[in-house]
């Protein structure tokens, strides 16, 4: 009755049933299913604890006038009516759009090529691999420092660029490049993280199966269309939900390479709400923004699964 | 080396353009190194300047090896404030975080991918959910909490509010997906218990998934720099990032030991990715599966 | 790799009843802000009163007292003397005192990451202080990103019982009732304004004050004054003695001069403003504003900049920017510009020549110090900008008196600031202080600029202030705006950021 399974290291060997399963406990299907709550409830008390509680909290402080230093005042909706008219909130709104957009669709796909390529045996891989990995594991308060150098008028970016008959781009003063040179900040640090997200996905394809497909006679371009693509689904959707989540929280780098300039051009709404936090003493507006910052990622998730629904399990 | 041998196959397996297509890849191969090589300039940039005196750091046109390279400004770096307490303790709270989120994230990995119960998705969602605020306003209420526990100026403060990160419970429920459900249906049949089926039939087919998602916790945790900077008010505790944030005085920077400090700092992220890469290799080898 | 699966399962096990023992051991997440003891502070501002029906009965004490306050004087720094302040507040000294707390006492000390404060507080203050009241521990830290953690701890009462604070966050937190005064008598005072009188210089000290109350001791004051490369000047065929800038207009112009290029590049300035953080540009702009007679906001609240000093304080900024994004200095390293000889001047506060020989040891020697340039030499004007030493508002009357002694014995020992630090303090003893001329020949010109200084503009509100401002200046600048409309724009998103 079990399936044929061939692997190269031997089964699990499990004992010979000594007597057959009462009736009685023939339901598994409804009742393994409660071990789901088992597997599942370290993480979520963790979660629970840690995560949902103090999100929980943020809510009710988006409700109030606070500003850490006395109590918190109800206020009601008022500040989230207040973030609907002002003009430094939306323009971060649109900003945030801007700079995650432009980062992860890039992405989606330079990391996926990457990973094909470091997939297949090369000469010297795992060296390549790590050179390109590291940009990575470089220090946050270390990453900012250097692309402030590359970003200067004379520094590399513009070496470069006139190195090819190009005129120099004013990165960090002028709101048109302001956005295009973080992107470019963040495909540098974020491509390898997001290769080694797709790497370990296409570990999951059997090989056999793409070498049954090329005997078939089957060429790399289908065997990529028919085989790993679909079989990559759940990896392509955890890459496109995570990249969206984690560049539209992004403020770090923007707070310590360009202060959030020029005009505002680089302000994303987490930088925004740091500011309302730590430097305006407006918690309360601070949480209000991060609550309308959930709920677009919120949405945004939410179809991009409904987008790969058919790669969700039963 | 069987693998190279392999990709050699697959190019004599598909006969017509196999010579063109061999001489694109050479040509494509060349793109890479050279790929990498561009990857690396700000790297390379950043160790020059830490051996650089901080007269010479930002001196443009780009100065690519100092005149005299100061190898000094690593142990001055390094005794300038308590680097190995600091570095000890990323290790331990590290090395905890990884542990602990890796083991719990798969477990509810394996419970979101292959358990129907009720509220599953809602709860899915929940959990994709605490991925989606930013850690500003999270901080004063979960500081609280923290507080109410007595866990202030505690490792177990540092550890487990860092272990509780969703992105590992969704890397392995995508990754579970895969694995097929009639072998565990054949070994519920069998009389395996649930628990023993986690752990002996689907965990071994996620090692690429585990080391990945080990690697990334430990990245993470490893540069976390604000939560230990709230939780941790003496040096006993203090971590790697804390410790590089010290170099960035009022008036000063000692941007060559910053430099030097991150420099040491990525050697052992550096190394465990160079170790599990070649797990990866060992990975492919053992997940064929075929009904 | 592979571990036994029976180990497996106890580790998961325990850590899953571990956690969630941890979990039932917590209570329900309380509230976020617990509302702190509010009488406190009220409390702490009497010492002044108490000490006055204190006084008569002290009266025979008070002959004792003399040589019990010489005595109990900081024996250990160079040229401390707070008898030698009015002998007549000898008596308000000694009740201070007498009132100290007689146990042992810890207050909790965070400052930033300036390495030479550091050095300062651990090495000379501290170690001195412990000598003079064996009975007192002050355990300090070193806190990168004080301010935020600073908020942090004070939402969930956590916060220290003293740290620092510059002088536009104190208004906030003044206002917020979040400090506590600094008491007369500690300085041997019977009010704050006698206190002020003898021993600071004159209006420096009032934006440190609200409704008659004290809530910072400075360790560092400065008014900024022009630092000049000779050098530079030298090779453009300028005398650095004579030929310095009086006004802004004269900056304009020796930019002129002094800018060199190299083809599209830029090699050198005459002068920049500091661009790195809000708080830099929208000091400098202020400043020219203020030197035009204008004002930026009216009781902190409503926005006066874009009047027309405003509008020609704008206009002078725009004029005498060169190329702010040629640059290397960050907010951490404001003097790197100068240090390495990109700009030919700098303005900036007295310890500014530490650090940029620190950078450029090439520097020493190389630079000279000149008096802030003016829009109008007729009626000169510069900002103060201030560290401060402040107390926590909400801690035990205890621990707050002495974290105040604690910082009165700081604040009382100017040389020693300015020998270790090369920050100025501004305390009259220094203008006339030999010592203090030997370790800082220019002091003269810094204390002059603090003389003719106002406080910087008082509002709660610093925070959007600088960020409105900054936003106009890079309009100006960069997009070529014009500068009534890039004021007025700010009017505008200045009154939306304070609304809410």
């Amino acid at each position: 009755m079990s399936s044929v399974i061939v692997r190269p290291d031997a089964a699990p060997e499990l004992p010979p049933r000594a007597r057959p399963l009462p009736r009685v406990l023939f339901r598994p299907v409804a009742r393994h299913h409660l071990w789901g709550y088992v597997f599942l409830a370290p993480m979520l008390l963790l979660l629970l604890t840690f995560k949902l509680v103090p999100m929980v909290q943020a809510f009710r402080l988006s409700l109030t006038s606070y500003d850490l230093l006395t109590p918190p005042r109800f206020v009601g909706f008022d500040n989230y009516i207040g973030l609907m008219s002002d003009t430094r909130f939306i323009k971060s709104v649109g900003v945030t759009l801007y700079y995650t957009f432009g980062t992860c669709v890039p992405i989606w796909f330079i990391s996926l090529g990457l990973a094909l390529i470091f997939n297949m045996a090369l000469p010297g891989r795992n060296y390549l691999r790590l050179a390109y990995f590291l940009p990575t594991i470089v220090p946050i308060v270390v990453f900012g420092m250097i692309w402030k150098f590359l970003f200067h008028p004379y520094g590399l970016l513009n070496v470069g660029i006139e190195s090819v008959g190009l005129p120099p781009v004013d990165w960090l003063t002028s709101s048109a490049a302001v956005i295009p040179g973080f992107i470019l900040s963040s495909e540098w640090r974020f491509a390898p993280y997001f290769m080694v997200v797709y790497l370990a996905g296409l570990q999951n394809i059997p090989q056999e199966l793409k070498e049954a497909a090329s005997i078939d006679g089957a060429n790399a371009r289908q065997r990529f269309w028919y085989i790993v693509l679909p079989l990559l689904r759940p990896t392509i959707l955890l890459v496109v939900v995570v990249s969206v989540i984690m560049a539209s929280k992004a403020f770090t780098n923007v707070l310590v390479i360009s202060g959030g300039g020029p005009n505002g051009a680089s302000t994303v709404i987490g930088l925004y709400i740091y500011q309302q936090a730590f430097q305006f003493f407006k918690m309360g507006v601070a949480s209000a923004a991060s609550m309308l910052l959930l709920l677009g990622i919120m949405l945004l998730t939410l179809f991009q699964m409904w987008i790969f629904r058919d790669a969700q399990p039963e | 080396m069987a693998l190279h041998r392999g990709y050699l196959n697959r190019a004599a397996l598909a006969s017509p353009g196999a010579a063109v297509r061999f001489a694109l890849s050479s040509a494509g191969y060349l793109l890479l190194v050279l790929g990498a090589g561009v990857m690396l300039i700000p790297i390379f940039w950043m160790v020059s300047t830490s051996l650089k005196p901080l007269n010479e750091i930002f001196s443009l046109p780009v100065q690519w090896w100092p005149a005299e390279p100061r190898w000094e400004n690593y142990a001055n770096a390094w005794n300038r404030f308590p680097f190995g307490r600091y570095f000890t303790n990323s290790i331990i709270v590290s090395l905890a975080v990884t542990i602990i989120n890796v083991l719990l994230s798969g477990f509810a990995g394996f419970a979101l991918a292959k358990y129907r119960f009720f509220g599953k998705n809602v709860l899915f969602i929940a959990i994709l959910a605490t991925l989606m605020l930013p850690i500003e306003v999270l901080m004063v209420p979960t500081f609280l909490i923290v507080k109410e526990l007595n866990w202030l100026n505690t490792y177990q403060g540092l550890i487990i509010p860092a272990a509780a990160d969703a992105f590992g419970v969704f890397l392995m429920r995508q990754t579970i997906i895969h694995v097929p459900d009639s072998l565990l249906e054949a070994a519920r049949i069998d009389g395996a218990s649930e628990v023993r089926i986690y752990f002996q039939i689907v965990l071994p087919l996620l090692w690429p998934a585990v080391l990945t998602l080990a690697l990334f916790v430990w990245r993470e945790t490893w540069d976390a720099f604000v939560w230990p900077l709230l939780i941790t008010s003496q040096d006993a505790l203090r971590t790697v990032p804390i410790g590089l944030q010290r170099f960035s005085e009022e008036n000063v920077t000692n941007h060559n030991e910053v430099m030097a400090m991150s420099f040491v700092a990525m050697l052992p992220l550096a190394i465990l990715f160079f170790i599990f890469q070649r797990a990866f290799i060992q990975g492919i080898a053992g997940t064929g599966i075929k009904e | 790799m592979r571990l036994s699966r029976r180990s497996l399962l106890s580790i998961a096990g325990t850590s899953a009843v571990a956690l969630a023992v941890a979990a039932c051991s917590s209570p329900p997440p309380t509230a976020p802000a617990k509302p702190a003891e509010p009488a406190k502070p009220a409390e702490a501002s009497k010492p002044a009163e108490a000490a006055k029906p204190a006084a008569p009965a002290a009266a025979p004490a008070a002959t004792a007292a003399p040589p019990a306050a010489a005595a109990a004087a900081p024996t250990t720094a160079p040229a401390s003397k707070p008898a030698e302040s009015n002998p007549a507040g000898g008596d308000m000294r000694a009740t201070w005192e007498a009132e100290l707390p007689k146990g042992p006492v810890e207050v909790v000390f965070w400052h930033g990451t300036d390495a030479t404060t550091n050095k300062l507080y651990t090495e000379t203050f501290i170690a001195d202080y412990k000598k003079l009241r064996p009975n007192y521990t002050i355990k300090e830290e070193v806190v990168p990103s004080l301010d935020q953690k600073v908020l942090v701890a004070l939402a969930t009462d956590t916060a220290p019982d003293m740290f620092t604070l510059n002088a536009g966050t104190i208004q906030t937190f003044m206002a917020k009732k979040a400090l506590s005064p600094v008491p007369a008598a500690a300085w041997g005072a019977a009010n704050i304004d006698e206190m002020l009188s003898k021993h600071y210089l004159p209006n420096v000290m009032k934006i440190l004050m609200t409704d008659g109350n004290l809530y910072g001791i400075p360790n560092q004051m400065n008014a900024n004054s022009l630092m000049i490369n000779v050098r530079m000047f030298k090779e453009a065929g300028l005398d650095p003695e004579k030929d310095f800038p009086k006004t802004w207009e004269d900056v304009a112009k020796l930019n002129k001069v002094l800018t060199k290029r190299e083809g599209s590049r830029l090699t050198q300035k005459g002068f920049e403003f500091l661009w790195a953080r809000p708080d830099q540009v929208s000091s400098g702009l202020q400043l020219l504003i203020r030197q035009s007679g204008g004002e930026i906001l009216k009781d902190g609240v409503t926005p006066l900049f874009n009047s027309e000093a405003g509008v020609k304080g704008m206009a002078i900024f725009r004029d005498v920017a060169v190329d702010p994004k040629v640059t290397q200095t960050s907010p951490t390293s404001p003097v790197q510009d100068f240090a390495m000889e990109q700009n030919a001047m700098h303005q900036m506060g007295p310890n500014a020549g530490t650090f940029t020989e620190f950078v450029n040891p090439k520097m020493k020697g190389n630079y000279i110090w000149k008096p802030l340039p003016q829009m109008d030499p007729a009626k000169p004007l510069t900002i103060i900008t201030a560290f401060n030493l402040v107390v926590n508002g909400k801690i035990s009357e205890e621990k707050q008196k002495v974290a105040h002694d604690f910082i009165t014995f700081m604040g009382m020992q100017p040389e020693v600031w300015l020998k270790g630090t090369g920050q100025l303090t501004p305390l009259q003893s220094l203008k006339t202080s030999p010592t203090a001329k030997e370790i800082m020949p220019f002091i003269d010109v810094a204390i002059n600029d603090l003389l003719i200084a106002q406080p910087s503009t008082r509002t709660e509100f610093a925070g959007q202030l600088d960020t409105v401002l900054q936003a106009a200046s890079e309009r100006v600048v960069y997009e070529k705006m014009d500068p009534k409309q890039s004021l007025d724009q700010a009017v505008e998103e200045f009154n939306q950021a304070i609304k809410k």
